[in-house]
């Protein structure tokens, strides 16, 4: 009897999940017991509940009388029941790496070729060339170096107000990690693809120091020339600050070129926002172009200890 | 006990229609098969790069290109039966192809590989909302974000929180994740857009799906980061506090990992976490098997690359 009590609630339940799942049956209805579940169900929707079914050549009471059927019905259900959800089994992980050896979808080929014509004519132009690859990497790097050297160039150009101490260049802002031979248009929006225009702030030297500890925390960022600091790789910090060989002293601003994006804060510069701020208005990529194409050519750069590593 | 009886027999027979309605499409009993299978096939972080890398680009030289992409998935899903590509985020920006035409070829050729959903990226930004609201429209496909607030931005209604597959007889839910705005995207670029907690927002969905949708597998799509040195919100910090999640295809930090990461979630189950580093360099593909018992999930490391 114990069995069979259990069996019928078990059903029951199964039974309501499914009114609630296809008929998104009020809950408080579902919350009654099943005899008063009934008798609700047959008040409300009696098409569900009726011994005439609107099959008239199998009426519905035919049906129940058949024990067969009934077993069938139980089959069913329990069936359903089962095999209703399947479950995660597998997952076999790979990756494919798309080189030379692959085959190339023409439609694909097709669709890009229109706009590569028109941006290769653009941007295959060759502004400048380089013999020895010019690499980004940290904590200095030839490539590093030669931009945060255009951003000073061009703030000292363009800013006659002030007296520009030096530049500063967020590592993630440089897009490509080398250049070899001719420098073409393209390669110069790649290297700098974002919008980013020339802005000198004026910090103070708590500013400054919150700026070089933050390069300090990332491994080093493109500094240009005038700068050095020693990184301590054992609690990345840095020390030994020098401008133009001298510690940094707490009595003066800073008139530091950077680009809008980490004056207004980005690449966790939050300790620049609210500082005095010039937009130059100039685009970062503008400056590079001009920069490479008036560098004696081929361009040669070498490191020169702007930032180490220190145990 | 009669009119108890009379009930059971009643409630037998209307459960019995209930799941036949239920089922009708794909009945089971009419399967022959026991196991059945799904194949993800995922990006991230394309940024632009249409072609490969061109000769002088270092370590990536002659790598990537959306034609032997195509050309893949294109087999894949001529020898796989249920196939479904994704991608988290970072589509644009990188190449002088965003420059000039602001992302018009990187949605047409993943409409013309027939992506199934994306997610948004801090970089899907750089070309102002309005464009990239423009660029959503030129999707044939639902761009999926559940933490960004877009109500006052020209990108209202233009996204979707999850969606639902249907394949075959599996039913799998996708969800889009995105990184917090603030100090990333210069805020003239996000606008109005309302940044949400990723974490809250992902558990809020991933339950829904698993447990109302019924959904077989629940998928995030994240620009969230795949791990981080500070506590700053990451695919990996996402899957210890949730429980609903079976697999993070990742993004932002262009990790590539070698195999599939398995982290255990809240209740201590095993979520996978993806990631195929950047540029297209990489097709990430989850070949995984759907069983009708349930049994302990098996995750195989299958990294030879198919020729």
């Amino acid at each position: 009897m114990r069995t069979k009590q259990c069996l019928a609630e078990k059903h029951f339940k199964i039974f309501k999940k499914n009114i609630e799942n296809i008929f998104d049956y009020p809950k408080n209805v579902i919350n009654l017991n099943s005899t008063s579940f009934y008798r609700k169900l047959k008040a409300q929707r009696p098409q569900f509940c009726s011994k005439k079914r609107k099959n008239k050549t199998m009426p519905h009471k035919y049906f129940l009388a058949k024990k067969n059927f009934l077993f069938a019905c139980i089959c069913l259900l329990l069936l359903s029941a089962c095999t209703k959800q399947l479950h995660l089994a597998e997952i076999a992980n790979q990756h494919i790496e798309m080189n030379d050896t692959q085959a190339q979808n023409d439609v694909i080929n097709k669709l890009i070729a229109p706009y590569k014509t028109g941006m290769e004519e653009e941007m295959n132009q060759i502004i400048a060339r380089v013999e020895t690859p010019l690499t980004k990497q940290k904590p200095e790097s030839t490539l590093g170096n030669i931009c945060a050297d255009a951003m000073l160039w061009a703030a000292q150009k363009n800013d006659s107000l002030h007296n520009i101490d030096f530049a500063i260049s967020n590592y993630g802002g440089l897009r490509i990690l080398e250049i070899n031979g001719n420098i073409t248009r393209g390669k110069v929006f790649e290297l700098m693809p974002f919008d980013n225009t020339l802005t000198v702030v004026s910090i103070d030297s708590t500013t400054l120091y919150a700026w070089l500890s933050h390069i300090a925390s990332q491994g080093g960022w493109p500094i240009s020339e005038g700068i050095s600091m020693r990184i301590d790789t054992l609690h990345w910090q840095a020390n030994d600050i020098r401008l133009h060989g001298k510690p940094i002293t707490n009595n003066r601003m800073y008139q530091v070129a950077t680009s809008d994006y980490l004056a207004n804060g980005g690449d966790n510069c939050s300790f620049l926002i609210g500082k005095e701020n010039q937009n130059l208005g100039i685009l970062l990529r503008d400056i590079l172009m001009e920069y490479f194409a008036d560098t004696p050519q081929p361009i040669v750069r070498h490191l020169e200890n702007r930032i180490i590593y220190e145990q | 006990m009669s009119s108890r009886r009379n009930f059971i027999e009643k409630s037998l027979w209307l459960a019995a229609g209930a799941s036949m309605h239920t089922l009708l499409p794909f009945p089971v009993w009419a399967s022959d098969s026991r196991t059945v299978r799904l194949t993800i096939l995922h990006t991230n972080d394309v940024h632009s790069r249409l072609e490969p890398f061109p000769a002088d680009a270092g370590k990536y030289a002659g790598l990537g290109g959306a034609a032997r992409r195509a050309a893949i998935v294109q087999q894949i899903r001529q020898t796989h039966e249920n196939v479904l590509l994704f991608d988290s985020g970072d589509i644009l920006q990188g190449t002088p192809y965003f420059n000039m035409y602001h992302g018009k070829p990187e949605f047409e050729i993943m409409n013309a590989m027939a992506y199934d959903a994306a997610t948004i990226g801090n970089h899907d930004f750089d070309s102002g909302m309005e464009n990239l609201a423009h660029l959503t429209d030129l999707a044939n496909f639902p761009m999926l974000s559940a933490n960004y607030d877009f109500r006052g931005t020209p990108m209202v209604q233009k996204t979707l929180p999850y969606t639902i597959f249907e394949k075959n007889d599996l039913k799998i839910g996708v969800f889009g994740i995105g990184i917090a705005l603030e100090g990333l995207v210069p805020p003239k670029l996000f606008g109005k857009t309302q940044y949400l907690n990723p974490i809250e927002k992902a558990n809020e969905i991933a339950v829904h799906l698993k447990t109302e949708k019924n959904c077989d597998l629940v998928i995030c799509l994240s620009h969230l980061g795949f791990e981080y040195d500070t506590d700053k919100t990451s695919d990996k910090l996402l899957a210890a506090a949730s429980s609903h999640i079976d697999i993070i295809l990742g993004g932002h930090t262009h990790t590539f990992l070698e195999k599939a990461y398995v982290a255990k979630n809240k209740e201590g189950k095993p979520t996978l976490i993806n990631q195929v580093g950047w540029a297209g360099i990489w097709l990430g593909k989850l070949d995984i098997s759907f069983e009708k018992r349930r049994k302990k999930l098996t995750i195989i490391d299958a990294n030879a690359p198919i020729r």
